[in-house]
């Protein structure tokens, strides 16, 4: 291109700028003029001066940079940019802020990094703990403007964290693994919310809740073992207890029986002792009627009985030879 | 022609005076203005301001928003001569925007310089206490909170004065061992629970020998008052049995000799007994000489 096709270029383009102004400058009559800049004002005010809020949101509407008033959902009507500007903010949003492991982390099924998970007891146990926060916006404006966005969230970790480290900074390992959980959730949750406050976070923290809690991988047979021999304790507690409640009532049943059979020894003694004064007090009536003869009869009777039974031998002791009865 | 651009020239230059010389102040920041380089007006409400135009009057914005700073972890000696790590953060923003403004510049140098004020703060702090006043079970002996209050309240002060700045809280973030003590504190920790488990198992040892202890004299206390009860009742039968005879036999003793001398014979004289009657006695009389 040469410097005389460049000049008749420009003069080209001068000459049909001119036109165009010319063209314009008729077009526009002092009446349009002012109805253009009417349109202008009115399409402009429709783009920057009508927001919608919505349902979960909220929005401060700031006059030069100052916050001028907090609009509810719906239709918001504000002066035009650039006198007033709206932010729009969910604040009936929870949001969830993970502390001792990563989101994206957990997403991934990655274990959390040793210095993330662990904590240390007050008898001075390593501890692996991880926590779930769950918070929302109370106030929108300090939210927005008392603690950058951003560092917000690094505000209620650190504060989390803070609180735990010095919660367990004062019990004892098997607290804190078993009967401490809801005690440490409760104070985590409030002595936070007190830090927030004092900061002016504005966050209202929803719930906090302990996620798994349990020892160092490489020491935790250790802590199964002390939970085995707790079962075992127990365990041979009650086979004691087992054996004592069957020995007992065994023993009971044995001293049952020794007062039964001495009971039944006395009536049996007693009744034959009855009997045979009985017995012996007719036979004494009936031989007081003739003693001698009663006598003899006994004696015979016995006799023979006795005698029935033995090997009798009868030997006349004048004479040599034997006589053998039966 | 010439008239459009010369209305044109005197709108730019205009609307440049009035934008240069009015500005917002946001409600995260504060300004300040400068004429000619020295601050003159420092303006903290939020709002629209004024300044004379730009190259005479410039403004300079400080956020005075509340700030974390995180820095990495430090290893610490207790008075002790324990060795631990420990990660603090604070909670800062801008108190005195001229101030600040003077001795630091900006937000990413203050923190260097915050940072290196705290890790004196907090070693000189832990230095002179023992590892038992930040981790212990004793009620009472931790004193991590009062220990950092004390941290914030030092840096708060120096930081005022030196730089400007507001330090809202120090808090302790994270304490923990040191890598090389990690395995020591694992066997630690595994030699504690193995004295626990022990402990659980001869516990129930002993609980479960002095219940079946128990059991065992229970059982011969019951068996043995039986007994003795049974004895008790056997002897007051037999007297009771011999009053009975007693009062029976006396009635005629003698009959009651003869009687159970009988009873004698026939129980000694049984099936295998040979009985060696003379032919002169009693019983054989009328066998020899029948009348």
């Amino acid at each position: 291109m040469s410097q005389t096709d460049v000049t008749t270029r420009w003069q080209g383009v001068k000459l049909s700028l001119i036109t165009l102004t010319r063209q314009v400058k008729d077009w526009l009559s002092p009446a349009r003029r002012i109805l253009l800049l009417l349109l202008v004002i009115i399409v402009h005010y429709f783009i920057t001066g009508i927001t919608t809020i919505r349902e979960d949101e909220q929005g401060v509407v700031t006059r030069f940079g100052a916050v001028k008033r907090i609009a509810p959902a719906g239709i918001l009507f504000t002066q035009p940019w650039p006198i007033e500007r709206v932010t729009k903010l969910k604040t009936t949003e929870v949001r969830t802020m993970p502390v001792g492991y990563k989101l994206v982390d957990a997403i991934r099924n990655i274990a959390p990094r040793p210095r993330e998970v662990e904590w240390i007891t007050g008898d001075k146990n390593i501890i692996n703990l991880t926590l779930t926060i769950k918070y929302s916006i109370s106030d929108a404006v300090k939210y927005l403007y008392r603690v950058g966005p951003r560092d917000t969230d690094f505000l209620i970790r650190r504060s989390a964290e803070a609180c735990i480290t010095s919660l367990i900074a004062t019990m004892p390992v098997d607290d804190v693994l078993t009967s401490g959980k809801t005690y440490i959730q409760e104070e985590t949750r409030r002595q936070t919310q007190s830090a927030l406050n004092f900061l002016d976070a504005g966050i209202r923290l929803v719930s906090v809740d302990l996620g798994a809690v349990e020892p160092p991988s490489n020491v935790i047979d250790a802590f199964n073992d002390v939970a085995t021999a707790k079962s075992d304790k127990a365990k041979v507690i009650n086979q004691a207890d087992g054996y004592q409640r069957d020995l007992i009532p065994r023993a009971r049943a044995r001293a049952d029986r020794l007062i039964s059979d001495a009971l039944r020894y006395r009536t049996e003694t007693i009744t034959s002792a009855q009997m045979d004064s009985t017995s012996f007090c007719q036979l004494l009536q009936e031989a007081d009627k003739a003693r001698d003869i009663t006598e003899t009869r006994i004696y015979l009777e016995t006799v023979s009985r006795a005698l029935k039974r033995a090997k009798t031998l009868v030997i006349d002791e004048n004479q040599s030879g034997k006589i053998h009865l039966r | 022609m010439k008239q459009i651009l010369t209305t044109l020239l005197i709108i730019i230059v205009l609307g440049a005076t009035l934008l240069s010389s009015t500005f917002e102040v946001p409600e995260t920041e504060c300004v300040i203005v400068l004429r000619f380089g020295n601050p003159i007006r420092i303006l903290e409400e939020p709002g629209l301001a004024w300044k004379l135009p730009t190259p005479i009057e410039t403004i300079v914005r400080i956020d005075t928003r509340l700030r974390i700073l995180d820095p990495p972890e430090v290893e610490f000696l207790t008075i002790d001569k324990k060795n631990v790590t420990v990660d603090v953060f604070a909670a800062w923003s801008v108190k005195d925007p001229l101030q600040f403004l003077v001795t630091v510049i900006n937000p990413t140098s203050a923190e260097a310089q915050l940072g290196d004020l705290m890790r004196a703060e907090v070693g000189a702090a832990l230095g002179s206490h023992e590892l038992s006043d930040l981790l212990s079970t004793e009620a009472g002996q931790v004193q991590v909170d009062q220990i950092m209050q004390t941290i914030t309240d030092r840096m708060a002060s120096l930081a005022r004065e030196t730089y400007g700045i507001d330090v809202l809280a120090i808090r302790l973030k994270r304490l923990n061992f040191p890598e090389e003590n990690r395995q020591a504190v694992f066997r630690r920790m595994e030699a504690e629970r193995e004295r626990i488990a022990r402990q659980y198992r001869s516990e129930g040892e002993e609980q479960a020998e002095i219940v079946r202890a128990q059991a065992d004299l229970e059982h011969t206390e019951i068996v043995a008052r039986a007994e003795l009860e049974a004895g008790e009742i056997r002897s007051a039968a037999d007297a009771e049995a011999t009053t009975i005879y007693a009062s029976a036999y006396s009635r005629d003793a003698q009959f009651y000799e003869f009687l159970k001398t009988l009873e004698t014979y026939e129980q000694i004289i049984g099936p295998e007994a040979t009985v060696v009657v003379p032919t002169d006695s009693p019983l054989m009389r009328l066998l020899r000489e029948p009348k």
